[in-house]
């Protein structure tokens, strides 16, 4: 199942706590779909959760500085 | 809940690529006018259009180094600016042996005092609450956040403030205060091995804080495959628009300062000439600032420069100009509005506060900090460890009134 969050004009480091907290919401294999403006989170949050988590993460840029960066929760 | 931004709005036949060159002609006809009649502000110009650049393309946050230890439990930009700090003070350190420049004569050696930890703690708690530090204010204007302009407001402000307020910390404080350029004390050989040394060892206390173990510093491989992979990722940050990594812009951002360094005689950095520009508005609106202390009577000042000529205000609209061509360039630019007006209040009482604490502790992250550091200054490490007090306080107040 997918979960979107709409975190559009929000500053850092606030989409990675919305996601860390949905996270545990979420069952194994489901996706999180983080809509962002912020540039910044193409890395953070991509670095956060790969490194950090282990998680497959994907960036897809969806217009002019709008980033959807989709987490698969896999374990 | 639907996201609001959908896919196929036309996204690829926009013209942001045309506009970014629009704005390397002017930026490059802005520079040689420069170059005919200020030398010094032709050369911060041309670098902090290098640093904008550089910091749009890597995404590289000084406050994220400051605040992600304490707020998510994520190490990675901390530790991608020790290796900034670390790369830079070898630079400077290899700049003075050639006889290029000489540290203590162009460095950015300033008194250490009450001074720096009140400026370091204030710093810290505004960086957290305005979302960014100077650079990262100045490199997300260029990027078209709203939010920073407000920042920027606040940055004004509290810099004219701080100026202002030189009055009483410069005599009750300042000059009691003493200025430590370490290799004077230690030597040049035991300052280097200790520069090393401490910065390898809290790399690797903040990767074991991180994940509880310390493996993934110490097992680096060599083989052929990966050589080739990096420098296919490499060519990709290079040329293909994709994300700069911490590492190369820590990289990147340390060879432009030693290269300032080398060819100015000065490290790079921003209030000194976001204050300049604060003292030339305070005049517009009938202050005096020529009699504030800092104007006035600072020793740091070496000459008194007109306020819109300062080279440092050169560097930082190079920076705003950087990366605003940076995010054109790579079709990222956006107006972004913030989510809710909390962010606009606390990105002008933010910037305000790192304005202020910016001209008592005598810089900001970037020249104070970053600068100080990396000329040997034990002023730049303590102003360094009193940002993360402040902005482990700042994260406690930002979980609980803004997210």
């Amino acid at each position: 199942m997918d979960h979107p969050i709409d975190s559009m004009g929000d500053i850092c480091p606030i989409p990675i706590i919305k996601i860390e907290k949905k996270l545990k919401e979420v069952r194994v294999s489901d996706r999180i779909i983080l809509e962002s403006d912020h540039s910044c989170s193409t890395s953070s949050v991509v670095d956060h959760f790969k490194m950090k988590y282990g998680y497959p993460v994907e960036v897809i840029k969806v217009d002019e500085g709008v980033w959807q960066i989709i987490i698969t929760k896999n374990s | 809940m639907a996201l609001p931004v959908a896919a196929d709005k036309g996204f690829g036949k926009t013209r942001q690529i045309y506009w970014g060159l629009l704005v390397f002609v002017f930026y490059y006809l802005l520079i040689l006018r420069l170059a005919d009649y200020n030398r010094e502000a032709f050369l911060t110009a041309l670098f902090g259009f290098a640093f904008g650049y550089i910091l749009q393309r890597s995404r590289f946050c000084f406050a994220a180094g400051f605040r992600d230890i304490f707020m998510i439990r994520n190490t990675i930009v901390t530790r991608a600016i020790l290796l900034l700090l670390l790369l830079t003070s070898i630079g400077f350190f290899l700049v003075n042996q050639m006889g290029g420049s000489d540290i203590s004569a162009g460095g950015i050696i300033y008194p250490v005092g009450l001074h720096t930890v009140f400026g370091g703690v204030i710093f810290g708690f505004g960086l957290v609450i305005a979302g960014n530090c100077v650079s990262g204010c100045l490199m997300r204007m260029g990027e078209g956040y709203l939010m920073q302009w407000f920042t920027f407001i606040g940055l004004m402000v509290g810099s004219a403030l701080g100026a202002w307020n030189l009055g009483w910390w410069g005599p009750q404080v300042i000059e009691h205060s003493p200025q430590v350029f370490i290799p004077d004390h230690l030597g040049w050989f035991t300052t280097i091995t200790v520069y090393i040394a401490v910065i390898a060892v809290i790399y690797c206390l903040l990767l074991w804080y991180e994940r509880g173990t310390i493996k993934s510093a110490l097992s680096l491989s060599f083989s052929g495959a990966s050589l080739y992979s990096s420098i296919k990722l490499m060519g990709q940050m290079l040329f293909a628009g994709r994300n700069w990594s911490y590492i190369l812009g820590a990289v990147a951002l340390s060879l432009t300062n030693i290269l300032i360094f080398y060819f100015w005689g000065r490290p790079g950095a921003i209030t000194g000439g976001l204050t300049h520009l604060a003292g030339w508005l305070s005049c517009r609106v009938g202050f005096l600032p020529c009699d504030w202390y800092y104007f006035n009577k600072l020793i740091y000042l070496e000459s008194r420069r007109i306020f819109l000529e300062h080279p440092l205000l050169y560097m930082s609209a190079g920076i705003v100009l950087g990366s605003f061509f940076a995010s054109l360039l790579h079709r990222e630019f956006r107006i972004r509005q913030p989510k809710s007006y909390k962010f606009v209040i606390s990105a002008l009482v933010g910037g305000t506060l790192l304005g202020y604490s910016s001209r008592v502790a005598m810089g900001c992250n970037f020249g104070g900090f970053w600068g100080g550091v990396s000329s040997f200054s034990l002023h730049g490490w303590v102003f360094g460890i009193f940002i993360f007090l402040g902005a482990y306080l700042g994260g406690k107040f930002f979980m609980r009134y803004l997210v």
